[in-house]
């Protein structure tokens, strides 16, 4: 057991998480990984092949959590339930053209035709992926350096994602476009994938799930 | 311990001192912006350019600062930093208003882009406004020279940035500089009138910015300033 000053120095040298170090990429749901070849799915609205990129300014991913009960005779404890979490939470930032909105009305309009009044039965684009791309500074500056660069801590794949519900689309003539500037939309996600993706292997690799 | 009298000689041979008038802000204003002044024959691009750097009466680096924040240790606590720059990608300057209110016209006609109290247009996005796609994106730059002025040897009178023209980095290479870029004007105040002693107009405008180089970047870039975290001496 050192002393007062050691475990201060120790202390000291332990740098924090930086939790506003993050991407995130949206996309469709037959591809594992963005960009790495043709076969994932189409954007209805952007078009092209490409992930949907809007910016993102915050992340909720709710933990999973395990249900405990003690035995009444042993009086030891024993897990009755292993709960998975169902939703998550991302804050997108909507830009002057509706992008966001656009995007979602776009995903709801796979599950009901509302024209029609009918459910849509085709698979096709209702489940789509969204990776979180956690950062980290590559390495501590060298001295008088000043091109920081960022790589990935670890990505947080989200797959089968639904909206719970599209953002909102509401007019005022008492608000501005600050207003707009946080939309915040809950999905279900069927499976949290934690990996590592530039990883020394081609392959990412698994770290854990939720 | 040193003796007084070495000190005092150190002293005197301790070099000039820092002065805060030796500094020039060039404002390049957006092209969109400079070609609608131009063309309306308001006023010349180098005299608008000139009057800029002339009638600006000073300036303040942005200020931006650490955040910290608290860990404790058993019974004390240490500060350690949290990832996070507070500050506002703002700055202001202050401009001495010529007789033909040309600075605060042209000002006027950089924040059209984005704001028009006349006619109620109120934009959010500061690019591509123009009806040719002109960006409404300038840049600002402030130079201060970074070494004794001297005189050049041979060429009397003719210390670059002092007597002859605004501070220019090609051709002076002993600079603390800030660079701004991707700048908007956020807010220009307007000329107030009295009837009282006739004093100058002086307005002040806020400037907006994205990406800059401020002295602790701009000493940084190879090669023509890699000398400037020590300044280089003048030679005799």
């Amino acid at each position: 057991m050192g002393t007062l000053d050691t475990g201060l120095q120790v202390q000291a040298q332990i740098p924090g998480f930086l939790p506003n170090l993050f991407e995130v990429s949206l996309f469709g749901e037959s591809s594992t990984s963005p960009g790495t070849d043709d076969s994932y799915f189409s954007e209805e609205y952007t078009g092209d092949n490409q992930p949907t990129k809007f910016y993102c300014t915050a992340y909720n991913l709710p933990p999973p959590s395990i249900t405990v009960k003690r035995d009444t005779l042993s009086k030891k404890h024993y897990v009755q339930k292993y709960n998975i979490p169902e939703l998550v939470t991302i804050t997108w930032q909507e830009n002057a053209t509706l992008d966001v909105w656009r995007y979602h009305q776009d995903w709801l309009r796979r599950f009901y035709n509302r024209e029609t009044d009918m459910f849509v039965t085709t698979a096709a684009g209702k489940k789509r992926n969204a990776h979180i791309l956690v950062q980290k500074y590559t390495d501590p500056l060298t001295a008088y350096s000043f091109d920081p660069k960022l790589t990935e801590l670890i990505t947080v794949r989200l797959i089968g994602l639904i909206p719970q519900s599209i953002p909102p689309l509401s007019g005022d003539w008492n608000q501005d476009s600050s207003n707009t500037a946080a939309l915040s939309i809950k999905y279900y996600v069927d499976y949290i994938a934690i990996v590592q993706e530039t990883a020394s292997t081609s392959e990412a690799v698994f770290q854990g799930a939720q | 311990m040193a003796v007084l009298k070495s000190q005092v000689s150190a002293l005197l041979s301790s070099g000039a001192d820092a002065t805060d008038n030796i500094y020039d802000v060039v404002i390049n204003l957006p092209g969109a912006v400079t070609s609608a002044l131009v063309d309306e024959k308001i006023i010349t691009q180098q005299q608008l350019e000139t009057s800029l750097t002339l009638r600006c009466q000073g300036f303040d680096p942005p200020k931006f600062t650490l955040k910290l924040y608290d860990t404790p240790y058993k019974t004390t606590r240490i500060k350690r930093p949290a990832g996070k720059i507070d500050g506002d990608r703002l700055f202001k300057l202050q401009f001495r208003l010529d007789a033909y209110y040309s600075i605060y016209r042209a000002l006027l006609a950089w924040r059209a882009g984005y704001m028009q109290p006349s006619s109620g247009f109120a934009g959010t996005a500061i690019t591509e406004l123009a009806a040719d796609k002109s960006s409404y994106l300038g840049q600002i730059q402030v130079f201060a020279l970074d070494s004794p002025p001297f005189q050049s040897t041979g060429n009397g009178y003719s210390a670059a940035g002092i007597t002859e023209d605004t501070i220019n980095p090609s051709t002076v290479s002993t600079l603390l500089a800030w660079n701004f870029n991707d700048v908007w004007v956020a807010d220009v105040s307007d000329p107030i009138f009295k009837t009282g002693n006739g004093e100058v107009q002086i307005i002040t405008a806020t400037f907006a910015f994205s990406s800059f180089r401020d002295p602790q970047a701009y000493d940084a870039v190879p090669p023509l300033y890699a000398n400037a975290i020590i300044p280089a001496q003048p030679t005799e």
